[in-house]
């Protein structure tokens, strides 16, 4: 029997066999098992059955869970913002105000390290910086070189780079030491999101005591990070549905979760609203269909949760059934790829907080 | 019938789309079965739901000539006309039977 883990061998070496194949497959087997310190073997009774086995080392994965974004409070938290354009200054000091945050505004760069010792000094730091690139005197790559100068106390002080140049300048600016890079014009809503983001890490660093520097965030890895971290609700009793819309999200980043009809959809939902950002709903359901859970769900009084009806008729009043029910939008089946990802978009990405 | 193509409108790998198509068939048939007893027993609403599961899953996977049959029997058995849809729910298990060929080829 060992034989068949031998090149060009097969058990049943004749020309007239069953099966076809050349014989290399298991030897392949073996040969990557044997690579990684194990092996392969056997166990086979003719027209019964074979038991195949293999042993390999393999090293320990590190401990990686769904990154679920965990954002901090931006409310309260200090930022020193560097521009030399008043407007841009006032603008940002506006944005970051709304979200009760406390700024200090600076118009040149050469300010930023004795404002960050002054008020390290008065025991009233800087929990973060903003800085535009493109300055006279010192730019934001001097400031930032500057910031991260072991001679001076704020190695860790989040950073964020504001730039009308090009996302290429992300390499540049990450060598300089920023940790988030965004472009200009800035939009409200991915400026929180990427302070969030960056505020969030500086955060779980603290508390390991251990300084890494990840990867530099630009406007780009916050959407793809907040895909990944966008959980999907989706009550659809066919399976053949289920399958599709499943595959759709999660090759496109995001993550699902099924519920089989209106009523696994309400318990999944309330028990842990936490865990979900949409809910796809179909409308047709068995036990309980789309129209009752989502009044169930708005009437325990989540009514933030985005709910997307999953219609089959769109001619007979249906959307305005849903929306009525408390859904904030429809899709008429069968489903298209495009119109899905759009309603994601709308519904999750560029939701207005204020 | 062009799996490549129906896949790739979806957005899928063609061994992804064959996986969906097979599930189509099981649940496809399963919905036939029950769409043909209920047709027997005169049970016009069970008819509707389980014409209405093929007419969506149909739907969905871009089998569009399957879908409008399945939508038609659909309606028929919501309107009280029943009687009539028996031929084309033979006619349907007639077409999964020929698609499920196809796949093992």
């Amino acid at each position: 029997l060992s034989s068949i883990f031998t090149p060009f061998q097969q058990a049943d070496g004749s020309t007239t066999r069953r099966y076809g194949g050349i014989g290399l497959g298991l030897s392949i087997c073996k040969k990557i098992s044997n690579l990684m310190h194990g092996d392969v073997w056997a166990e086979s009774e003719v027209n019964k059955g074979s038991i195949f086995h293999f042993t390999a080392w393999l090293g320990k994965a590190e401990d990686k869970k769904a990154n679920r974004f965990e954002p901090v409070s931006l409310s309260g938290k200090k930022a020193l913002i560097v521009d030399d354009n008043q407007s841009n200054l006032d603008i940002l000091t506006h944005v970051l105000e709304l979200v009760g945050m406390r700024v200090v505004a600076l118009t040149n760069g050469e300010a930023v390290v004795p404002t960050l010792q002054k008020a390290l000094e008065d025991e009233n730091p800087f929990d973060l910086l903003i800085t535009d690139i493109q300055m006279p005197g010192m730019d934001g790559h001097g400031v930032a070189k500057q910031i991260r100068d072991p001679k001076y106390q704020f190695p860790n002080i989040p950073l964020l780079a504001l730039s009308s140049l090009m996302e290429q300048d992300a390499k540049k600016c990450e060598e300089a030491g920023f940790d988030g890079f965004l472009g200009k014009p800035i939009r409200r809503e991915k400026l929180y999101t990427m302070l969030e983001r960056i505020m969030g890490e500086m955060e779980d660093e603290g508390e390991k005591g251990e300084v890494v520097r990840e990867k530099i965030i630009t406007q780009y890895s916050v959407r793809e990070e907040m895909k990944c971290s966008v959980r999907i609700l989706l009550a659809e009793d066919n399976p053949v549905n289920q399958k599709l819309a499943k595959m759709m999200l999660t090759k496109a980043g995001y993550q699902v979760e099924l519920a089989n009809n209106g009523q696994e959809a309400v318990e999944k939902y309330t028990t842990s609203p936490e865990n979900f950002d949409l809910i796809f709903m179909d409308v047709q359901m068995p036990v309980m269909d789309g129209m009752e859970a989502t009044k169930a769900i708005r009437e325990k009084g989540f009514d933030t949760i985005p709910i997307v009806a999953l219609t089959a008729h769109a001619m007979n009043g249906d959307k305005e059934i849903s929306l009525k029910a408390g859904m904030n939008d429809y899709i008429t089946k069968p489903i298209k790829r495009e119109l899905v990802f759009e309603i994601l978009e709308k519904w999750v990405f560029n939701r207005e907080t204020s | 019938m062009n799996f490549e193509k129906l896949a790739e409108d979806l957005g899928l790998e063609r061994e992804e789309y064959l996986e969906l198509i097979e599930l189509f068939i099981e649940t496809g048939m399963s919905d036939l079965d029950i769409l043909q007893s209920a047709i027997k027993e005169v049970n016009a609403e069970k008819a509707a739901n389980a014409a209405h599961s093929l007419k969506g899953a149909a739907g969905s996977i871009g089998l569009m000539e399957l879908s409008e049959t399945a939508k038609e029997i659909e309606e028929k058995a919501r309107n009280d006309r029943l009687e009539e849809t028996a031929e084309a729910a033979q006619a349907l298990k007639k077409k999964l039977g020929v698609i499920a060929e196809l796949l093992r080829w």
